[in-house]
């Protein structure tokens, strides 16, 4: 891992208008996504993770530029490319690429796989040729472990797992840098899900990829992550190693979701944690500490403050007013 | 709520207006002229000016749309060129008999097109759903003119057991037998009017019926011990009627001033008859009398659409709160 | 300890277009006792939902039964006229089902749908009787201000909440037996969190059954499990057998490629291939395809059911210490 990030994410906002429905009304805004910032390392998974509304995939969408952003700048490799404004971008845009959780619904079903797959490479010019982008076609088939014969066939005839690799092919394409994996595995029957997730890890060594996986299952995203963002509500509650996520000194939000894995053993679970009530819109974020009004250690200064993104140790940051600074390994 | 009756109302008359102001200079456009129509060839220069003026059609078009426009706002639709009579008169007169058919019209459509649209859709694929699904079919090809002349000839002229034309036998009749004999008079037009609603009502209601009972809610439904009859009364129809309710709804706005062809064949004395005489005479204030009628009754039986489906579905907030 | 329902060598098909009759279910045996829970475990077309949904007697127009008996309380489920199943559904066996967001009628306010549920089976019952025993049993699963969100319609409530009114129809006239299809796959984790607190409050003395393919959720909530694949029961215990020392192929292959939280960062186990569908299944094993430890012999026929110690049950060639077959 460099020090040097190859991406840089500051302040980024991204609201969505709420459809006004009367004449004289406050606008209102979803807050998808506030006030985030991170950095991603070349070579290194950053897992987040979160529930419905937390803006995981609208911070997916926003960096890479599927929705134009309300605020905040993105750098890659040095360069603002914040909504891909600038000359050269097109060739930037293609070193970021994302992978879905249904690839069928980003599939034609008209399309022969393998020109599905080799459409991006012409458009790029990663082919220039139909012939060569053939031949390239296929060799990225056989590294994701598929035949190079399937290249005739449409996505139809394709299982879950299948459809899934063909999804991987085609952002692999372009020969992207990052890869930003929303819910990937999320729909995938469970046997098929290890392959696909070992099929992620072989590939980041081979191609010296850099992943942004995004995700709910926090299981699957300790596996796969070298450090976890934990968000809530759009905005980021905790940012950790992997393995420090588990520790004490941690976001209550974070213990909550930690508390909530159901592991497939026969050990008597540790007393649960059942968080009140539900996830609030985020038309309406809570004043003070995004998750005051569940949290199971919310004190009076949690309703009226919020607390700030505390860095406990190095690489640790937690936005709680009770985390502990310089406690952690 | 209130504020969202406001807004219909609003949108309502803007849409009145609008089709106010095309109709009025669409008719005016046409290659003819109303004088032309009426007027004995031989008829002096003079006199056609003085019909001319009388008329008030020597004025230019912006006059003429701004006096009527006046008249509009205060009830007053002119005068027709043919007869001489109250063109607002006239429609009081005449919208009785077309709001009659359609009255018949809708009665057939809840009493029959939707218990055999849900009748089809309970049976969907056997003898008898097939059958219905022919029928419905043909009900919606057929050219209705045809249609008309068609039964005029079979029950009227062949088998001779149903009256050529007319609302009612003159003199006018009294009590019952005068009902009676209106009766007698509507069933024709009736039935050609009813066929292609008729149609689209058991083709909507079986579409949205079999949709619905594909729903997760009608397996629920079940699930709590339910029988097959209360599930579709309780559980399916009320969504399945929805989709109708939309169709249906809109077209009897239009029907109103739009049974030209079927109220002329059976010289029904409805709007539409109105509208088809005032078309061949170039009666410029009982066209654009019968054109206002008909963009208000569009205009309100959109609104009472949606104020029904707002009934049927609580999902839809009227007006959003 | 009586048992509630029992699936005796009970199998179902899909019938095409062509009225070729497809095998899904095959020779599925198991049962559900009284007090206990039961998970049905699988991937996606193993047929567990096609599992449950018999018990209810409520298969797709294109599903036909092919034999086998499912006994509830002794009584074959599958000779029961309509009008008798009807007694049965909603009041002895109650289902949950999956999607919460369409699971419920957009149209009718949900103290009318949970109300609907007693009324049916109670038909004397008064309306303020009626209305009383909706809002206990809205308190019960966890809903506040029971009296005014009653007359409140499903799209006014969040994707949690409308599952803890799928609940409470399902408990309102406490079934003997509770079928929970994928109870809160739709869910969010902490929402998930709930509603699994909620039905281990409400496991009384009747049977529950657990259909999903989560097997965290299987040992957070049962102490029996049946693992099917492509069909067939491959193998049944109880939960610490099952989960401690699994037999079958697939079974180990599951549980090993499942990230936990202590996974370590090395490649997971994985069970190559897919999960084949209806159409593809074949005469002898239906998992040999993607079997390591496949023989000629698995290819060819049925695998026989074995019981192997007290409470656990398999159907595999292999060899097993103290086997004992049960059937071929």
């Amino acid at each position: 891992m460099s020090k040097e990030p190859i991406l840089k994410v500051s302040h980024l906002n991204k609201f969505f208008k709420v459809k006004k429905r009367k004449l004289i009304e406050e606008k209102k805004y979803v807050h998808a996504v506030e006030d985030v910032s991170f950095e991603l390392y070349e070579g290194e998974t950053l897992g987040i993770v979160g529930e419905s509304g937390s803006g995981k995939s609208t911070l997916a969408r926003t960096i890479l530029g599927l929705i134009p952003s309300s605020g905040g700048t993105v750098e890659y490799k040095g360069q603002n490319i914040t909504d891909f404004k600038v000359s050269n971008s097109k060739m930037l845009r293609s070193e970021l690429q994302m992978i879905f959780q249904d690839p069928y619904a980003s599939l034609n079903p008209k399309m022969k796989v393998g020109s599905a797959i080799a459409e991006p490479m012409l458009i790029n010019g990663q082919a220039k040729n139909k012939e060569e982008a053939r031949q390239k076609v296929k060799e990225l088939l056989q590294m994701i472990g598929l035949q190079p014969e399937v290249y005739d066939r449409y996505p139809h005839e394709f299982s879950g797992g299948q459809r899934q690799r063909i999804g991987i092919a085609r952002a692999l394409a372009v020969n992207p840098k990052i890869l930003f994996c929303d819910e990937s595995v999320s729909a995938l029957d469970v046997s098929v899900q290890a392959q696909i997730l070992n099929l992620f890890n072989d590939l980041k060594e081979k191609l010296h990829l850099t992943y942004v996986f995004i995700g709910h299952d926090l299981a699957v995203i300790r596996y796969i992550s070298d450090r976890i963002m934990v968000m809530y509500l759009g905005k980021v509650m905790e940012i950790a190693p992997y393995d420090e996520i588990f520790d004490e000194n941690t976001h209550p939000y974070t213990q909550s979701l930690i508390s909530a894995i159901l592991e497939p053993t026969t050990e008597p679970n540790a007393e649960r944690i059942i968080l009140e009530g539900d996830i609030p819109s985020p038309v309406n974020p809570p004043k003070g500490c995004r998750f005051c009004q569940r949290c199971f250690k919310a004190q009076p200064k949690c309703f009226e403050e919020e607390p700030e993104l505390i860095p406990v140790s190095a690489d640790h940051q937690i936005r709680c007013h009770f985390a502990k600074v310089g406690e952690n390994k | 709520m209130s504020r969202y009756i406001l807004q219909r109302i609003g949108r309502g008359l803007l849409t009145i207006f609008v089709s106010l102001t095309l109709t009025f200079f669409i008719i005016r456009l046409m290659p003819s002229n109303p004088v032309e129509l009426m007027i004995d060839p031989h008829m002096s220069q003079e006199t056609q000016d003085m019909l001319m003026e009388k008329f008030g059609l020597d004025k230019s078009f912006g006059e003429q749309y701004i006096l009527f426009l006046k008249g509009v706002v205060q009830g007053d639709l002119g005068v027709s060129f043919g007869s001489r009579a109250n063109v607002t008169e006239l429609i009081a007169q005449k919208l009785p008999w077309t709001l009659l058919l359609i009255g018949i019209v809708l009665l057939l459509v809840v009493i029959i097109g939707i218990p055999v649209g849900v009748l089809a859709a309970k049976r969907k694929g056997r003898l008898s759903d097939r059958i219905i699904s022919i029928v419905v079919t043909m009900g919606i090809s057929i050219f209705i003119p045809f249609l008309a002349f068609l039964l005029l000839y079979l029950f009227s002229f062949r088998l001779g057991v149903l009256p050529t034309a007319g609302a009612y036998t003159p003199p006018k009749g009294e009590g019952f037998s005068y009902v009676l004999d209106i009766a007698r008079h509507a069933i024709l037009p009736a039935v050609t009017l009813s066929v292609m609603m008729l149609a689209n009502a058991v083709l909507y209601t079986r579409n949205s019926m079999i949709d619905v009972l594909k729903e997760d809610y009608i397996r629920t439904a079940y699930s709590k011990g339910l029988d097959k009859k209360r599930t579709l009364k309780v559980h399916a129809l009320k969504n399945a009627l929805i989709p109708t309710v939309t169709v249906i709804g809109l077209q009897i706005g239009v029907m109103v001033g739009g049974s030209v062809m079927t109220e002329t064949v059976f010289s029904w004395p409805g709007i539409g008859r109105m509208i088809y005489d005032a078309v061949t005479a170039l009666d410029y204030p009982v066209l654009q009398g019968g054109f206002l009628l008909m963009s208000v009754s569009v205009v309100l039986m959109n609104f009472l659409t949606d104020l029904v489906v707002a009934w049927l579905d609580p999902r839809i907030k009227l007006g959003g709160k | 300890m009586a048992t509630i329902v029992e699936f005796k060598d009970y199998s179902m098909g899909f019938k095409d277009d062509d009225g070729v009759v497809f095998n899904l279910l095959d020779q599925v045996s198991f049962k559900v006792e009284e007090g206990r829970a039961l998970g049905i475990v699988g991937e996606s077309g193993c047929g567990k939902s096609m599992t449950s949904l018999s018990m209810m007697r409520l298969l797709p127009p294109s599903a036909v039964v092919q034999g086998g008996e499912i006994l509830f309380q002794g009584r074959n489920l599958l000779q029961m006229s309509d009008a008798e199943m009807e007694k049965v559904r909603g009041k002895d066996i109650s289902m949950i089902f999956q999607e919460p967001m369409t699971a419920l009628n957009p149209v009718l306010t949900i103290g009318f749908q949970i109300g609907e549920a007693l009324k049916i089976h109670e038909p004397s019952i008064t309306k303020e009787e009626q209305q009383k025993r909706v809002v206990e049993v809205l308190a019960e699963v966890g809903i506040s201000n029971p009296e005014t969100r009653l007359n409140q319609y499903p799209h006014e409530f969040s994707g949690g909440m409308r599952q803890r009114v799928m609940i409470a129809m399902a408990v309102i006239n406490h079934p003997i037996l509770l079928i929970a299809d994928e109870p809160t796959t739709a869910l969010d984790v902490t929402i998930q969190a709930q509603i699994l607190d909620i039905m281990k409050k409400l496991k009384g003395t009747g049977g529950l059954v657990v259909v999903t393919h989560n097997l965290g959720i299987v040992a957070d909530i049962c102490e029996e499990v049946v693992v099917m694949y492509a069909g067939r029961a491959v193998e049944r215990g109880t939960l610490k057998a099952i989960f401690d020392h699994p037999l079958h192929p697939y079974t180990q292959g599951l549980m090993a490629s499942i990230p936990t939280t202590k996974s370590e960062k090395k490649p997971l186990h994985t069970i190559p291939g897919t999960v084949p569908t209806v159409f593809d299944f074949k005469e002898g094993c239906r998992f040999a395809d993607r079997c390591e430890r496949c023989t000629e012999e698995c290819r060819k026929k049925r695998p026989p059911l074995k019981k192997v110690g007290d409470d656990h049950l398999v159907q595999c060639f292999l060899p097993f210490e103290g086997e004992e077959i049960v059937h071929e």
